[in-house]
Formats: structure tokens, C-alpha cells, sequence
């Protein structure tokens, strides 16, 4: 990763600290970048990603926001869509300066990939979409398996969350504090912009609907589908075959809606299958 | 009873229900109040997802917050669900949890809470925090703005200030504020706004119809922008605009500006965030009022009411910008002093009125003959003095015959069929010379030569060199 003082003056290096950007592998090799679902980092792609870098450059990063990044770089405005973090993808792949890119992506990432392929496609070979869906709510003759009140009680809980969240920060911020009782207070605000990022992101998730944008992806996709996955359920994965022009449809067996972590050799399996 | 038989009991009746889950959530193992609670028998509760126990919304957080959460921390403590009972029914509960990665197969292992009591007095917490933040959010957003607008004395700053406190009020992609001129043109005063390349201002229809009815314009999603917008829909569609909100500024019953946010992606504005940005117009109504007074005023200031020409004033303004621009330029500058002659003899026959109108008339046909850039005032009575910057000789005799004709034709009004005609001075500086000039001493030359055309039997000019 690269960070120190280079980050800030060199814009390159500004946006692959912004993404907590990783690689591995030999650059010259093609490129595979994995992003991570919503409320999840890099780190769910542990058991799959290091057994490309053998023949390919792997690319992770994290959506800001999430994983390790940094919360002050948070843009409200930029992030209320998804495209905000379509351009970031697109940031990365320009600053690495890559092509041809087979680019994998779980729930959200799967769609922000969409996005980014739909506004720059001659970057990218291949789609490969694990447990996406274009639009988490249920509307007329769609079934996307969520209500509005399901979502509420998703901000809800992230809400009542932030408590336990800033108990649980608060020792590690004393532990070498000569202010303890600032390090308490330190914890609830960093709790607490943690908190509104996550409820920000979970709207923008969940209350996006990029169902008219599917018939302008043209790369081809891989859409992997677990039979059980419940945050997208069955009938999302054939709306999506059904609406993206070139793609194929895989139907997982019983692995959830985390199959790249209860299933990893099975989506190596499918991720190699169409390189 | 034996320890392991009491081990065995404490497992099957805590107060508390117990289960084992792998970590794709199954459950392999389960306690009697486990059971109890969710009114599934142990042998149909082991091989089932914990998902399938819990209501929709609780799934969502499980999966997007549990089940992540745990794969960083191994441990969560008390996390807030609601279960789905078998017979419909549900069940709040805290669920507190460890992954344990010893064995061969990682395990979850959980301890449920029934938290029905403490969930009713959290969610009254999270009600009364959020009401409170909304509120603290509200006066922030609006003293920004107050802050702002206060010492605003330009549109611009006036746009601004709205802006940056709407784009914090809704996290809008982009925010313009428009207003609307007395004269009925729009001007964008702040932000970026959609379809510029294809659209005057006029033509953003919601923008139009939020000044023009003075009501709110509000679209939650695509499906309702091409609705009530068809023939915008494909260029809004194609910048990503998703949602929009148009809010009037409304100053003395007129719709004097609006603010305009624009969304990517469907939002639903609800009651509070509509009430807030109706609040930022009424506080910015006010501050539009004083800017177009004091344009108002500083118009007024420099032009003369009677024909709307610039004033005297406005003409020694001019002058002295122009004799600066003249010496760096080596531009000339030519003065023409201009007397109507027969004025009193209307004013007399017809009375003042018909004087007015005569300049009126005179002054129309002023602004229509002179050259680009040229400015005309009125200097006082029936004077009027004209500034030409970057002529010569030549052109400025051509500008003085061009006026004594226009201003010799018949005229309109009152007094109607009349005529007057004018006596023209001119004084022409070329600079480079060892002589300096003033803008009076440049009046004050032509005035003279304006009286020696007079004397020399009026409708005639007289240039002289300054």
C-alpha cells in the first residue's frame, strides 16, 4: 500500500490511499480488482483472492467509507450515489493504468463495477457479479425481497450500534492516553461518524434502483447467485440475466450470501472458469 | 443429580437461549429456551438457517452487519434482533455472540436475551436522539446560511450562501440557485445546473414552473420526472439526475428566485428536509429583497428617470475611464454636447408633458443611432451629451449628422407633426500630445461649441480639438 508523505502531493498516490488500495502479483500480468460488498472490506476476499496472484496482478481496495479508510474522506454529497464510487473504481484503474480488467464484485461492488463499466467499458473485459442486485426493494412486478420498514430497521440498528461501538473503541484509544476521559469522548464522535457513513452507504445501498442502466452494460458478465442467498434472492440473479445482454447465470448451492468466505474454492472455480 | 446431568440441564434451561451456527449461519445445535422462544421443536431448528428466524429487517442487519462484523471482531455483544416465531408472532432479542476458529470447521456460538422491555425504552431513545439531531442539524444548517446571507451584497454571494446550506441540508450531486429579474430573465447565480449544453435557463422546466406557480416542484425518481417532464427526461436521464427538488424564494408575494437540487439517485424528501429548505428561502427572500433594492438605488443613482438614460453622473464616470484607457491606448475620445432647439416653444404650446415626451422620443432615437459602446446621458433640461471612445474626426462629424437627422424627424405623442432639431458641439481629444485633459474641461469644450452653433443659426455642429 502506499502511504507516508507522498499521499498527499501526489494525486496518484492520493487516490490508492484513499482506497486503501493493495496489490499483489506482477503488474505486466493481467489485472483482476475485487471490491468488497456493503459493510465489508477487502479482507472477505482473503480466501480467494491470493490464489490468482500467480498469473494475475490483484488489485484490492476498500469503498470509502468502509474497511479502513478514512471517514473524514467521506464526501456526503459525492457518496449519495452510486456513481461516486463508480469514479473512484475508475480513479484506481486509471492511476494503475490498467486494461482488459476482470473486475470482481460482491453485493454493492457488484453494481458499482456495473456502473464504472457502463462509463468507461473499454477498461474492462469481464463482470464477474457475486450475489448482486439492481434494486433491494420490491416494486411492481419485481421482487428485490426488502420493504422500506426492512431498511429502517437496518438504520435502526446501525444507530443503536454506535453505543456498544464506542464502549468497545474507548479502552484501545485510553490504553496510551493521558486523557482518558477524552479518549471516551474521542470514541463516541469517531463512533458517531461512523455511524452516519454506515447508515448513508446502507440508503444509497439499498434505496438505489440501477435497474434501467442494465441494458447499457456491454462487457460480459458472470453472474454468480447463491440458491440461499437472502439479501438477493433467486429471482434478482434471473432478473438480471435476463436484463444484462450478455451474460450467463451460475446458481451456487446452499453458500449464502458470503460464498466467497463459506464457499471460496467453488468461486475460485467460477472465477477461473471464464478468464 | 449428577454434574453432568445439572451441565446438561443449565445448557436446555438457562434463562437465556443457547445455540451453535457454522458460519454460513446453520444452526447445529440449540437449547430448550432457544426452542421455547422461537416455537420450533430442537430437531427442526438444527440444519436451519438462523436467518429464516428472524424478520426481514433483522435478516438485512444480520447479514450486512452480524455476520461482517463478526468475521473482523470474533465477538459481538448484544446486538439488537427481532425473531420470527413459527406461529407468526415475534420476539425481541439482544444476541450476543464469538466465533471460534480452534476447531477444523469454524463455529458460532450465541446466547440470546429476550429484551422486549429494554428494546420498547431503546427505540424511545433512538426516537428522542434522532428528533434531537434532526433539530440541532436544522439550526446549524439555518445559522450557515444566516452567516452567510448576512453580510451578502451580490447575487452571487447571495446564491452562494444558499447553496452551500442546501447541498449540507440534503446532499444534493448539485444545487443551483436561480433568480429571477425584475425584467423577467433568469440568471444562474450559484452552483452547476443540468443540461447546460442543450438548454437555456428558461427552458429547465421545473425550475419554470417553480417560479412561475410559486409552489414547490418535487420528483422522487425517474419514473416521475419523465411524467411530468417527458421532453427533459432523456437529457436529465443521460447526466445521471435521478431526483429533484425546486423550492421558491418568495419576496412580497413574488417569485424571485429558486433554489434547485438535483439528485443521482431516487430520493424521498420527506416532511422535515422539505420544511428546511423552504425555511433557507425564507430566510434568503429577505437578502434578494435588499439586493434588488440597492441595485435598484444604484441605478437610480446613476440615471436619469425622466428617459432612463444614464445621468450625469454615469457620464463623468465614463469619461474618466475612457480618457484612462485613451492615453494607455492611444485611443481618441470625442465629447458631443447636444441642445435641442424649439424645445420651449412645445413645452409651451403643448405643455410639459409633451415636453417629456419629445425626451423621451429624443432619447430613443439617440440610443438607436449612436455606435456600439457610444454612451448617451442626459445632462440636464433638454441637454444631452454623448461619449465616443476610439474615433476620429471623421467619425464623430459622421455620429453628429446621423443624430441631427434622427432627432429632426417629425414627432410622435402629444405633439405630434412638430419638429425639433439639434444644435451639436463637439470636442475631440487625441492623446499623445503635451496636453492632458479632464472630462469637464471635454464637457465644458463642447458646450462652448455647442453655443457657437447655436449662434451660428442652430441645427448645425462645431467641432473643436481639445
Amino acid at each position: 500500500m502506499l502511504t507516508g508523505p507522498d499521499a498527499a502531493s501526489n494525486p496518484a498516490a492520493g487516490v490508492l490511499e484513499r482506497n486503501r488500495v493493495s496489490v499483489a502479483g506482477d503488474a505486466a500480468k493481467p489485472a483482476i480488482i475485487f471490491g468488497a460488498g456493503y459493510g465489508t472490506s477487502q479482507d472477505m476476499w482473503r480466501l480467494v483472492a491470493p490464489q490468482f496472484t500467480d498469473r494475475y496482478f490483484v488489485v484490492l481496495f476498500d469503498n470509502v467509507g468502509s474497511g479502513e479508510t478514512d471517514v473524514s474522506a467521506y464526501d456526503r454529497r459525492k457518496y449519495d450515489s452510486l456513481r461516486g464510487y463508480a469514479a473512484d473504481l475508475l480513479e484506481i484503474i486509471g492511476v494503475l493504468d490498467l486494461h482488459d480488467v476482470v473486475f470482481v464484485g460482491h453485493s454493492v461492488s457488484a453494481m458499482i463495477g456495473a456502473l464504472a463499466a457502463i462509463a468507461e467499458p473499454q477498461r474492462f473485459a469481464r463482470l464477474i457479479m457475486l450475489g448482486p442486485s439492481p434494486r433491494y426493494l420490491n416494486d411492481e412486478g419485481y421482487l428485490g425481497g426488502f420493504e422500506r420498514s426492512d431498511v429502517d430497521a437496518l438504520l435502526d440498528a446501525i444507530e443503536v450500534d454506535h453505543a456498544s461501538w464506542a464502549r468497545d473503541m474507548a479502552p484501545a484509544l485510553m490504553k496510551n492516553s493521558e486523557r482518558p476521559e477524552l479518549a471516551a469522548e474521542l470514541a463516541d464522535s469517531m463512533a458517531r461518524s461512523s455511524t452516519m457513513v454506515a447508515q448513508h452507504f446502507a440508503k444509497v445501498t439499498f434505496l438505489s434502483d440501477l435497474r434501467r442502466y442494465l441494458k447499457d452494460i456491454r462487457t460480459p458478465t458472470l453472474i454468480l447467485q447463491s440458491a440461499d442467498d437472502l439479501i438477493a434472492p433467486i429471482q434478482v440473479g434471473e432478473y438480471l440475466h435476463e436484463h444484462i445482454s450478455n451474460s450467463e447465470l451460475v446458481v451456487l448451492n446452499a453458500a449464502g450470501h458470503y460464498a466467497h468466505l463459506s464457499d471460496p474454492a467453488e468461486i475460485e472455480r467460477q472465477i477461473r472458469r471464464c478468464l | 443429580m449428577t454434574p453432568d446431568s445439572i451441565s446438561l440441564a443449565l445448557f436446555q434451561q438457562a434463562p437465556a437461549g443457547l445455540f451453535a451456527m457454522s458460519t454460513e449461519g446453520v444452526i447445529r445445535s440449540a437449547n430448550d429456551t432457544f426452542s421455547d422462544w422461537t416455537g420450533y421443536p430442537r430437531e427442526d431448528l438444527v440444519g436451519r438457517y438462523f436467518l429464516s428466524l428472524l424478520s426481514r429487517g433483522s435478516a438485512l442487519v444480520f447479514e450486512t452487519r452480524f455476520m461482517p462484523l463478526l468475521q473482523t471482531q470474533h465477538t459481538l455483544s448484544e446486538m439488537m434482533l427481532t425473531l420470527a416465531t413459527r406461529t407468526g408472532g415475534t420476539r425481541n432479542v439482544l444476541v450476543s455472540s464469538v466465533l471460534d476458529e480452534s476447531g477444523a470447521a469454524p463455529v458460532v456460538y450465541a446466547a440470546v436475551f429476550d429484551a422486549g422491555n429494554r428494546l420498547r425504552y431503546e427505540r424511545d431513545l433512538l426516537d428522542a436522539r434522532r428528533t434531537a439531531e434532526t433539530a440541532m442539524a436544522r439550526v446549524r444548517i439555518l445559522q450557515e446560511a444566516a452567516a452567510g446571507l448576512a453580510p451578502a451584497s451580490t447575487l452571487a454571494a447571495f446564491g452562494s450562501a444558499l447553496r452551500v446550506a442546501a447541498e449540507m441540508a440534503t446532499d444534493a450531486a448539485s444545487v443551483s440557485v436561480i433568480v429571477a429579474e425584475p425584467d423577467g430573465s433568469l440568471e444562474l447565480v450559484s452552483g452547476d445546473r443540468p443540461l447546460s449544453p442543450t438548454h437555456e435557463l428558461a427552458g429547465l422546466l421545473p425550475v419554470l414552473e417553480c417560479l412561475r406557480t410559486g409552489e414547490p416542484v418535487l420528483c422522487c425518481n425517474p419514473a416521475e420526472i419523465a411524467a411530468r417532464y417527458p421532453d427533459l427526461a432523456a437529457g436529465l436521464d443521460a447526466e445521471g439526475v435521478e431526483a429533484l427538488v425546486v423550492i421558491p424564494v418568495i419576496e412580497d408575494a413574488t417569485v424571485g428566485g429558486a433554489i434547485a437540487c438535483w439528485f443521482q439517485r431516487p430520493r424521498e424528501l420527506d416532511e422535515d428536509l422539505l420544511d428546511l429548505l423552504a425555511a433557507l428561502a425564507t430566510q434568503g427572500a429577505p437578502v434578494l429583497q435588499r439586493i434588488h433594492l440597492q441595485r435598484r438605488i444604484e441605478h437610480q443613482s446613476l440615471h436619469d428617470s425622466l428617459t432612463g438614460l444614464p445621468n450625469r453622473r454615469s457620464l463623468q464616470r465614463r469619461l474618466r475611464l475612457v480618457l484612462g484607457d485613451a492615453e494607455r491606448l492611444g485611443h481618441a475620445v470625442g465629447v458631443l454636447f447636444l441642445d435641442l432647439d424649439g424645445f420651449k416653444a412645445i413645452n409651451d404650446d403643448f405643455g410639459h408633458e409633451a415636453g417629456d415626451q419629445v425626451l423621451q422620443q429624443v432619447a430613443g432615437r439617440l440610443l438607436r443611432t449612436l455606435r456600439v459602446g457610444d454612451l448617451a446621458s442626459r445632462f440636464g433640461g433638454d441637454e444631452f451629451v454623448i461619449a465616443c471612445d476610439g474615433i476620429d474626426e471623421e467619425t464623430v462629424l459622421d455620429v453628429a449628422r446621423r443624430i441631427r437627422a434622427a432627432v429632426n424627424e417629425p414627432l410622435d405623442g402629444l405633439a405630434r407633426g412638430s419638429t425639433v432639431s439639434a444644435s451639436i458641439g463637439i470636442s475631440l481629444f487625441t492623446p499623445g500630445g503635451s496636453t492632458q485633459t479632464t472630462p469637464d474641461a471635454l464637457i465644458h469644450l463642447a458646450d462652448e461649441a455647442m453655443l457657437a452653433s447655436k449662434r451660428a443659426g442652430k441645427g448645425r455642429d462645431t467641432l473643436v480639438t481639445a
